[in-house]
Order: C-alpha cells, then sequence, then structure tokens
C-alpha cells in the first residue's frame, strides 16, 4: 500500500514517536538506526501491510541511495546543487544494516569459547524487523575462529545456518543452530519491532476494538521470545503467539521434546505495547479482559 | 552472618565517592543492553526535612529470581565475569548504592515474564516481592531524607557525576532533576557528548570492538580517555604514547577491582599499540595539510602552535611539510623559512606587518609573526637557523616609502644637487618616511627605494664609503619634516638648511664647501635680471 503526502508524514511521525517511548535495548533490531532511516524515505511511501511498516523495498532503497551518495556529491553536485544536501544527509546519517550477521567473542579458555551472534532482518513472514541474538558454547574453532585472539569471524557455514534459522521462532532456532557440529547453542533471543498497528492498519483482531476508539492513535509492538538453558519455566505470556511444539503433531512434538531434554532449554515469549497516550486505557483494558499480562505503556 | 555484613559494609566503604552508584548502576544497565538510560531526581518537602529520591530506569533485559538470587544478593558473583560484551566483572558494583546512606533502596525489575520488587534497608537487609505489575527492564530508586539546600547540592554533584562517567556512553544516558520547592523533574536531557579530543584536529580508527580518536595534544603531558562501551573507566595526563591525546572506547578494556585505574594487561597494551600506529599513519599524513591550514588562519593561532610542537618533538617531518605563520599571514614553509634564515644569519619575525616586512616579503624573505620569545618563533629557529639565531626583522633592516609630495620631490632635488657639491657619497636622493629600528636618524643610506636594507648599511655615513647608493631623508625626524614643510615655499633654502645640518653633523663641512653651498643657492635665488 502506498501513502501519500499528509498521510505518509502523519504514519511516519507516528512510528517515530513510538520508537523514541519503546527505547528498544539490544536484544530488538536498532531503534536509533531505524528512526535515521525514515528521514531518507520517500514521499509515496510503500507501506507492508502486514506490519503496518515501511516495505524492506522501502528501508533498502535507502541503503541504495547512500551506496550512490560518494559519487553523486563528487561527479553531479555541481550540476544538481538542490539535491547534494540529501545525498550528504545520508553520507553522515548513522544507519545500521537492515540484514547483517555479527559475531564476539564473550570469553575464551584453551579450546573452549563462548560466542554471541546477532542476526538482523527484516523478516520476510511478517514484514517486521527483527534481531536474533545467540549464545553459544564452541568446541574448537570450526564455526567460529579468532583473529588475534580475540576479533571473532565466522564461518560461512555458520553464516548460512544462523541466516536460515532465523527464519523461524527462537525456538526453532535453537534446535537449528544445535545440530552444527562443536556448537551448543546456551540462549537464542528474537526481538521483533513491529507491527505497527494504526486505524488504517488494525493489525491482530485482540487490539483491533481498542484502536477503532482512537482514529489517530498508533500502537507498536514489541515481542521478545526466548529460549534458553537459563529460562526458569516454558511461559508463553504472548497472547498473539503460541510455543512453537504446541503447534506440532504428538510425533513431532515428542522429538521435539526429546532434543529439548537433550539441550536442556526452556522458552518464554513476552510481548509489550507502547502507544499514543489515548490508546494506552483502551488498550489495557483490552487485555485485562483477555486475562493478558503485558507492559503497555505511552511514555 | 555478621561477619559477612561486616564485609559488605567494608564493601561499601571502598566506593570512596558516595556518587560511585550511578557509575556502577549505569554500568549494569548497559550490560543489561538497554539502549536508553534516565537518571531523575526529586525532592519532597516535608515538615522537618524533606525527601530526596534518585531514580536510575532502564529498558534493558532486566532480572528474573534466579539472576537476583545467584548475583544480585550473593556478592563476588558476576554473571558477567569472563564476559567480554560487558564491562562488570565483579559482583560488587551493586552495593555502591549503600555508600551515600540511602534510607532505602528499592530495585524494581523483570524478566522471562516475572516481575520483582526488592526493598533494602540501611543495615542491608531486604525484602523480595513478586510484583502483580508487570516490569520492564530496572529500576532502582534511592530514598534518603535531608534539607532542601542538601538536595540542591546532590542534584548538582548528582549531574555532574552522571556527566563525567556517562558524557560518551553508548546508551542515551539522560538527567532531570526537580526543583527544591518539590516541583517534579523535567523530561530528562541527554547527557551524551560527541567523542572527541581537545586537539586541532582528529582522526578516527575503528574496528570490531575498539574504536580510537586521536590527535596532536594541546598539553603536556597529554589527556588520556579509556572507556568501555563509552562509560569512563579512567581520564589521565600520560605520555603514553608522545604528544599524541587520545580516547579509547574497547570492550576489552577492563577497570581493577578497587575501580580506581584501569587494568594494564594485553588488551591495554594493544589498545595502545593502535593508537601508536594512527599516530604513524593517518595522524601523520594528515599532519602537513593541517599545520598549513592553521598557519594561514589567523584566528588558529593556538592550534597552529600545538601542531608545530606536536610535528617538531614528536615527528621526522622534513622541512618542507612544517609550516609557519608569516606575518603578512600566508603560510610559509620551513623551506623558505631555511632560505631567509640563512640569508639573514637569523629566523626574521615580527609582532605585526610593517613597511619592513612588507619589503621583505616582496622580495621572498619571510618574517615570521611573533616576538622572538614566542615559542613558535623559537620552534622555528631551532628548525630552521643553523645556530637557532632568532632577529626581529625591524632590528636588522629597515625599509623606506617615498614620499609624492610636490615640496618633498623638490626638496630631494635640490638636497642631490647640494649634497653631490660637498662631496657626499650617493647616486640619488629621496624624501620618504624610514621605518625600522632607525625613525630618529635624519637620513639613512639604502640599498634600493622599495627593498629591506641592512641596518649596519643604512646608518653608513652619507660622506664615507659603505652603504647603499641612495640617501633617505626620513621625514620622521622633526628636521626633515620641517624642511619639507619649507620646501613648500623654499626648496633650495630648505635644502640648504638640512644639508648643512647633515654635512655638520658627519663633521664633513668647512668654511670652504660651507660658502660654495651658500653661493650655490643665492645663485639660483637671484632673479635672471640681476646676472
Amino acid at each position: 500500500m502506498i501513502l501519500q503526502g499528509p498521510d505518509a508524514e502523519a504514519h511516519l511521525c507516528a512510528l517515530r514517536a513510538l520508537l523514541a517511548v519503546a527505547r528498544p535495548g539490544a536484544q530488538y533490531p536498532e531503534g536509533r538506526s531505524l528512526s535515521e532511516r525514515l528521514r531518507f524515505l520517500p514521499a509515496a511511501l510503500e507501506i507492508d501491510p502486514r506490519s503496518g511498516l515501511p516495505a524492506l523495498r522501502a528501508l533498502g532503497q535507502v541503503d541504495a541511495e547512500r551506496a550512490l551518495a560518494p559519487e553523486f556529491l563528487e561527479k553531479h553536485a555541481a550540476a544538481l546543487p538542490d539535491r547534494a544536501p540529501r545525498f550528504r544527509a545520508l553520507l553522515e546519517a548513522t544507519l545500521e544494516p537492515l540484514h547483517r550477521v555479527q559475531v564476539r567473542l564473550i570469553h575464551r579458555d584453551g579450546d573452549t569459547s563462548r560466542v554471541q551472534l546477532v542476526r538482523d532482518l527484516v523478516d520476510p513472514a511478517s514484514g517486521c524487523l527483527v534481531r536474533f541474538t545467540i549464545v553459544a558454547r564452541q568446541r574448537g574453532e570450526g564455526q567460529v575462529s579468532f583473529v588475534r585472539g580475540d576479533l571473532s569471524r565466522a564461518s560461512s557455514q555458520l553464516t548460512g545456518a544462523v541466516e536460515e534459522a532465523a527464519s523461524g521462532d527462537a525456538e526453532m532456532a535453537l534446535l537449528a543452530l544445535a545440530k552444527l557440529p562443536g556448537l551448543t547453542p546456551e540462549d537464542v533471543v528474537r526481538g521483533q519491532l513491529g507491527p505497527l498497528c494504526t486505524a488504517r492498519f488494525p493489525g491482530p483482531a485482540l487490539l483491533a476494538p481498542a484502536l477503532a476508539c482512537a482514529p489517530d492513535g498508533a500502537v507498536l509492538h514489541l515481542s521478545l521470545e526466548r529460549a534458553g538453558t537459563t529460562v526458569p519455566e516454558d511461559r508463553c505470556l504472548d497472547p498473539l503467539a503460541s510455543l512453537y511444539r504446541d503447534a506440532l503433531s504428538p510425533e513431532a512434538r515428542a522429538r521435539v521434546e526429546a532434543r529439548r531434554g537433550q539441550l536442556g532449554y526452556r522458552v518464554v515469549k513476552e510481548r509489550r505495547l507502547v502507544c499514543t497516550p489515548e490508546l494506552e486505557s483502551p488498550l489495557k483494558a483490552a487485555l485485562s479482559a483477555a486475562g493478558a499480562r503485558l507492559v503497555v505503556r505511552s511514555r | 552472618m555478621d561477619a559477612y555484613l561486616d564485609l559488605l559494609r567494608d564493601l561499601v566503604h571502598q566506593f570512596s565517592d558516595p556518587f560511585a552508584f550511578y557509575r556502577e548502576l549505569i554500568q549494569n544497565s548497559i550490560d543489561a543492553g538497554s539502549a536508553r538510560i534516565e537518571v531523575r531526581l526529586r525532592f519532597t518537602p516535608g515538615a522537618a526535612a524533606g525527601t530526596a529520591t534518585a531514580v536510575v530506569q532502564d529498558w534493558g533485559e532486566g532480572m528474573n529470581r534466579q539472576v537476583i538470587d545467584q548475583y544480585l544478593l550473593t556478592k563476588f558473583r558476576s554473571s558477567k565475569e569472563n564476559d567480554l560484551t560487558k564491562i562488570g566483572k565483579f559482583g560488587i558494583g551493586f552495593l555502591s548504592v549503600f555508600a551515600p546512606s540511602p534510607d532505602a533502596v528499592v530495585v524494581e525489575t523483570g524478566k522471562d515474564g516475572e516481575s520483582w520488587r526488592l526493598l533494602f534497608r540501611p543495615d542491608l537487609t531486604w525484602e523480595l516481592h513478586d510484583s502483580p505489575e508487570p516490569f520492564e527492564g530496572t529500576t532502582v530508586t534511592l530514598h534518603k531524607s535531608m534539607s532542601a539546600a542538601d538536595y540542591v547540592e546532590l542534584a548538582a554533584r548528582s549531574e555532574e557525576s552522571v556527566r563525567s562517567w556517562c558524557r560518551h556512553s553508548e546508551s542515551d544516558v539522560a538527567f532531570a532533576a526537580g526543583g527544591p520547592d518539590g516541583a517534579p523533574p523535567p523530561e530528562p536531557a541527554p547527557v551524551r557528548e560527541p567523542l572527541a579530543v581537545d586537539a586541532p584536529f582528529q582522526v578516527e580508527y575503528r574496528e570490531e570492538g575498539t574504536q580510537i580518536v586521536a590527535g596532536p595534544s594541546r598539553a603536556n603531558p597529554p589527556r588520556v580517555g579509556l572507556y568501555n562501551r563509552g562509560l569512563t573507566l579512567m581520564e589521565l595526563e600520560e605520555n603514553l604514547v608522545p604528544g599524541v591525546t587520545f580516547k579509547i572506547l574497547s570492550r576489552y578494556l577492563e577497570h581493577t577491582l578497587t575501580r580506581d585505574n584501569v587494568r594494564r594487561d594485553r588488551h591495554f597494551d594493544r589498545a595502545v599499540d593502535l593508537v601508536k600506529r594512527l599516530s604513524e599513519t593517518k595522524l601523520l599524513e594528515r599532519l602537513p595539510g593541517e599545520l598549513k591550514a592553521a598557519a594561514g588562519d589567523p584566528a588558529r593561532a593556538a592550534d597552529h602552535l600545538a601542531l608545530l610542537s606536536y610535528a617538531t618533538r614528536c615527528t621526522s617531518l622534513p622541512p618542507a611539510e612544517l609550516w609557519y605563520r608569516s606575518v603578512g599571514g600566508a603560510a610559509a614553509d620551513g623551506g623558505a623559512v631555511q632560505r631567509t634564515a640563512a640569508w639573514a644569519g637569523a629566523v626574521l619575525c615580527a609582532r605585526e606587518p610593517s613597511p619592513v616586512t612588507e619589503a621583505m616579503e616582496a622580495e621572498g624573505r619571510v618574517v615570521l609573526l611573533g616576538e622572538p620569545t614566542d615559542p613558535a618563533v623559537r620552534l622555528a629557529a631551532r628548525a630552521c637557523a643553523p645556530d637557532g639565531a632568532i632577529a626581529s626583522a625591524a632590528s636588522r633592516y629597515i625599509a623606506a616609502r617615498a614620499d609624492t609630495r610636490p615640496e618633498a620631490q623638490a626638496l630631494a632635488r635640490s638636497a642631490g644637487e647640494l649634497l653631490a657639491l660637498v662631496g657626499a657619497r650617493v647616486k640619488a636622493v629621496m624624501v620618504g618616511r624610514v621605518f625600522g629600528d632607525v625613525e630618529s636618524e635624519a637620513a639613512v643610506r639604502l640599498q634600493s627605494a622599495r627593498g629591506p636594507t641592512r641596518l649596519v648599511d643604512a646608518l653608513a655615513s652619507p660622506f664615507k664609503g659603505g652603504g647603499g647608493d641612495l640617501l633617505c631623508l626620513n621625514t620622521a625626524e622633526p628636521s626633515v619634516d620641517a624642511s619639507v614643510a619649507l620646501a613648500a615655499r623654499a626648496p633650495d633654502l630648505a635644502a640648504l638648511l638640512l644639508v648643512r645640518r647633515l654635512s655638520v653633523a658627519a663633521g664633513a663641512l668647512g668654511e670652504k664647501l660651507d660658502h660654495k653651498l651658500t653661493e650655490r643657492v643665492l645663485a639660483r635665488a637671484r632673479p635672471p635680471d640681476a646676472l
């Protein structure tokens, strides 16, 4: 869906304001970088109707423009002076890549190491921005090698596996990574920004009546899943999600449970909502009526 | 148990700065992955004293019961031990909240669907409650009764402390304090400052986990800052890399157990090596250009001195890449300064432009801006003059500007004729203003009308050998100035009086010559019909 002029501006304005209220931490995609990226979106704004967020194509176009900026400024800035400030601003902006895999060493002791892998992506299934943060123990240097003893480099096999694992939820990712030789995943966190729900993009049915109360209101969802050995117990506190294994056939579930027993992890799913002030009470009322206990805040 | 509590109290007292708890709590918040951390202070006035509350709130991953039990309530255990992605290590940072002797400390936190409220009493005992309300991140609140005046001081010192520890923090750290009248705090304002060093210019280096900015230092020893994820570990003055001020943000740097120093381990050594390499590459590459730009900018004298000092003391840049401030305003390279020094026997300088310096610069000589005692001039002399000699341009050279008024021209013509008559050894005479350390002389000898003349040559007697061929009658000297005025009416008489004065002063005027001069003037003054 394409939003034009004031509609596009109002939509982006709401998203920027809610990102500032949300203050997403390291477990989520970079909120500051996303806010910065929104400054450079075109006036005719393509929205992904599933997420209410700017479509991947629109977000990615910013990177493409930025890649062109040095050449434009060198060769064409004099001929097209009115366009130069935009390219300059693009070069100066702090824009984190939409898709990437980063790996960092946590600790190393002889042949064993603990590493942290971070995978950022725009989820093709939902159009939302997602970050996977994986903590894994490694024997040897088969998946992650160390330059100079501390700088870490992921193997292409690991990078590919992380990218593949990131197509599902945290538990699926943990199970997928556990198949890699020499690597034992301990903790997988999946943080998601979105959807952004408004009267035009109402999102989940549970919250739609609340949104109808405030035609200019907006809600940004932040969902967090953790599958890990230090999670105290299985809990699905997100009224809009379910645990992976709950959706499996009895046979498949038995296999997953067995694997879970070997790996010793549990899963928790949570969601928090940040909204415009007029929506805070209606949302809380709707969630309370549904028996859900979520953080809902407008500041 | 008593022994354990005593130990805890001892640990509390290791935090000699009662405001260190801000650093420790913010460090925990950064380690918890919070993108924003807010510090808010508020005062509630009471009948006798009031109550101050200090809140440190984050939106990080929070704590579940297991983390609270194992790491918050059990000292010396840290979930972050041996974790290079975290700043804190020892599991004692939280104890710092008791250093300001609070009446109560409340921690509210949530993780994995659990929400907890912890109440700590001043005697370090605590209560843990499951909260019905879901919490996000962690909020720590200190309560302490105090007067409004003490609250004002608390607010000021809190802000100073937060700014000092967090000005380069990776996370947005924001601070706000309400008024002593009970007014609530405004929206917290960010304390973050751009990562920069106090240098005329800076260069940057980044690699995974480490960011460095460095530049030539204005001070000696240089100021050095060490940070982990932007949180201040230590700022000191030390010549770790000679002449270079720098800041290192690295997740590999760690503070010591006592928090008053940085561990000087292999990570520290490697980070300092990176700065050294940066100073030998990027910084050195940019130095000549920056030096030239500062030398040519009148507003950047301090920058120029810092750069020149660094370049001459800490690098082996060739003279052609060292740039100096000339009195004319342009940047002059060390090669040109060397050539002038070889010609003059010293590096020349002047406090401000003058006809002497303009005359010298017109001939391609470099006169540096400043006094002989100025550090930049002394550095130039050390680098460019064989024996480090410095001289004020005006003490060694003079220059003159011709007086173009008709009466001055007439006086020059007439004086020239009379001087030839009395045997002066000059080929031409001009009337003009003389500049340099000879301004009280009535006449000086010049090499040329526009260029500079050495002072020793200028003072040579016009009736003896040596000196220039051009004699300049100096209008800055009162008798010459009066002669020019007289020349407007009687140029020959004015010339006669002036030449007689010069000749007498030089001991060159006998009775015979005097008669000759007078006769010549009288002959020219006689009307034609009288011949």
